[in-house]
């Protein structure tokens, strides 16, 4: 599982113990992991990250489990699915509906740092909801993280 | 850690088919969309400690461990005592410590656990519209063991349980004035906080294992049931001889109080001493502590490592791996991998303890007061209660400010009624209150100074111990490898990313 180790020093402002440090042991490149290589674009202005991602059985590939993006980027997560689902980024609180006949994208600007969970919540019934509650019940799964690392 | 409100390093939710769980998806479900996702608010995990600054904990650990043996030991800071200062001799301390100040907060303290019980049993089961489980999980469990750790023992003022006995007391005196409540047996001279280590692993199973574990009713009837065990054990024994050895939050919020730097000690109904002393000074006692709160500590420091262990990857495998193949972990796992673990750990730190105390009592026995293994184990092992709170805080500080500030609109409305009372009721979670550098360097700086006090402690436990220095040096070799080690264990889980199991089904 990619800790994402390097590249504390990268862009501006990363000053403190994590700079001042990260130059005393410089870090080997093999421990940056394989997601964020990426984009890590040089374009300050605007940055955006973006990933595409195709669940399948309520699943998206093993190297999509950990999505890393910088504080204050743009990020959009552009979804395609084999089923309706409904997907929540949790600590941004966004709600995102796809389905096997509709991509969607989740696109925000990552303010706020940490590692967030989308959960899975299945959208088995849209417009009515209250009579599929109880089988609902079993399906709420975590489906990846994002993980918005200080700049 | 509590589930449901799944902030920061604590557990997201387990799929489970909880009674809890429903309720709380239901009304989720009923709701438009937007409400339901504001309902689950909140969620946001600390980041991994990353590469750079583990490695100068890491190292830092290990230097200024160097520099506690070097210093020290040189400076020959002798003996075990520390000096007091008694706030009840300062004008603007005494006020704090009046009788009134402590039957006020008595009566809030009193007020709260009322409302709690209230809420748990008659409020809206939504854990997440119920002030019970945000607050005993979060405000008072973490809040208070903090409050306990850098303040002093608040909980033997505060105590709802100890409180409700002193007023009942109290009227009984009042009623007949040569009676007084209670049978007064004495308990077995080697009982000691046995009754108290048995509880904390009970409530440490409810805590991180149990599925129920944030269904209001749940909680209340818990409380209620635990009261009248307290109550019983009180009336029995004796409040205060019950408060020593069977009120499991007396001991666990005392034990961590003496990482604090100021002595509260009740005397009697409402006298109280209150001292002013160096940090952690509660820990330097040259006694070695009895087996049972031996026992006690080591089941403290081994659940709290417990918790964050099982929130790594290294658990989550460990899971899949006991589950069948492709199959989400079931009851039957969970259960067993988390009771075996919960139970195992404290022993397997036990373990390490003595072989600790055996591998001092070997390098010390040239001195003129050899020790056993047993009783130098015994005499440290406090001493690694600073590592665990540093551990705990690194844990636990940004998860109580963040989700924490739930108890802000719950305290509004605790029911889940839609009242208002005070104003709160709309306050919204501010998940970007504490960031990624907060947690991170909080985490770094708690662990390292608890390190450096913890070995710090040691020493000065071993120079009143043994006549000689340089075995007293000696001594401390095995003891400083086991709090590196320790140390690192705890930097090595935060910088783990969080994992959640997959869910139940």
């Amino acid at each position: 599982m990619g800790i994402r180790w390097g590249g504390t020093g990268r862009g501006r402002g990363a000053a403190g113990l994590g700079r001042v440090v990260a130059i005393f042991f410089a870090v080997p490149g093999w421990l940056a992991p394989p997601v964020a290589a990426a984009a890590d674009g040089e374009g300050v202005q605007t940055p955006a990250r973006s990933f595409e991602l195709r669940i399948e059985r309520r699943r998206v590939p093993q190297a999509q489990r950990v999505l890393r993006a910088t504080e204050g980027e743009r990020v959009e997560l552009r979804w395609t699915a084999d089923e309706p689902l409904v997907l929540h980024l949790h600590g941004y609180d966004i709600e995102t509906r796809v389905a096997p006949d509709k991509a969607a994208v989740t696109s925000f600007t990552a303010r706020l740092t940490g590692r967030f969970p989308v959960a899975i919540h299945v959208d088995s019934a849209p417009g009515r909801s209250s009579s599929s509650a109880k089988s609902s019940s079993h399906h709420h799964v975590t489906l990846l993280h994002v993980e918005v690392h200080p700049r | 850690m509590w589930r449901f409100i799944p902030v920061s390093r604590a557990r997201s939710v387990r799929g489970r088919d909880g009674r809890w769980r429903r309720a709380a998806w239901s009304a989720a479900l009923a709701l438009p969309a937007a409400d339901a996702a504001a309902h689950a608010f909140g969620v946001r995990y600390d980041l991994p400690l990353p590469l750079p600054l583990w490695l100068a904990a890491a190292g830092l650990t290990v230097a200024l461990s160097f520099v506690v043996f070097a210093l020290v030991l040189r400076r020959g800071a002798s003996g075990a005592g520390y000096p007091r200062l008694d706030l009840l001799r300062v004008w603007f301390a005494r006020p704090l410590a009046h009788p009134l100040t402590l039957a006020a907060l008595r009566v809030l303290s009193v007020s709260v656990f009322v409302v709690l019980i209230a809420a748990g049993l008659a409020g809206t089961q939504d854990p997440y519209r119920n002030l019970a489980p945000a607050f005993v999980w979060i405000v008072w469990w973490i809040g208070f063991a903090y409050l306990s750790a850098l303040v002093g023992d608040l909980w033997a003022v505060l105590s709802p349980w100890n409180a409700l006995y002193l007023w009942a007391e109290a009227l009984a005196r009042w009623c007949r004035p040569a009676g007084r409540l209670g049978l007064r047996w004495r308990l077995p001279p080697g009982v000691g906080v046995w009754p108290a280590t048995a509880l904390l692993l009970a409530f440490v199973w409810i805590e991180i294992l149990w599925d129920g574990n944030a269904v209001p009713a749940n909680i209340a009837r818990l409380a209620l049931g635990y009261s009248l065990l307290t109550w019983l054990g009180m009336f029995l024994f004796g409040r205060e001889a019950w408060v020593r050895s069977g009120e499991v939050f007396a001991v666990y919020f005392g034990l961590l109080a003496r990482l604090a730097p100021t002595e509260v000690r009740v005397t009697d109904r409402d006298a109280c001493e209150w001292n002013l002393r160096p940090p952690a000074a509660g820990l330097l006692d040259a006694r070695p502590a009895p087996v049972s709160t031996a026992a006690f500590a080591l089941v403290m420091l081994a659940t709290v490592t417990f918790d964050g262990l099982r929130e790594t990857p290294l658990w989550a495998d460990l899971l899949a791996r006991l589950s069948r193949a492709g199959e989400p972990v079931g009851d039957a796992v969970w259960y067993g991998a988390g009771t075996a673990g919960l139970v195992l750990l404290p022993c397997v730190f036990a373990v390490v303890m003595l072989g600790v105390g055996a591998a001092m009592a070997r390098l010390t026995r040239g001195d003129a007061r050899p020790g056993s293994a047993s009783e130098l184990a015994r005499l440290f092992v406090l001493t690694l209660l600073p590592i665990a709170f540093a551990y705990h805080l690194a844990h636990y500080l940004s998860y109580l400010l963040v989700a924490g500030q739930v108890v802000i609109p719950l305290a509004s409305d605790p029911f889940g009624y839609g009242w208002d009372l005070f104003g709160t009721a709309r306050y919204k979670v501010d998940v970007g209150l504490v960031g990624a550098r907060f947690a991170w360097y909080t985490s770094v700086i708690a662990i390292v100074l608890g390190h450096v006090l913890a070995m710090y402690l040691a020493h000065r436990l071993a120079l009143a111990r043994f006549t000689d220095r340089r075995t007293a040096r000696r001594s401390q070799y095995p003891l400083a490898v086991l709090m590196v080690a320790y140390t690192m264990v705890s930097l090595w889980i935060l910088a783990q990313p969080i994992v959640e199991v997959a869910p139940g089904r």
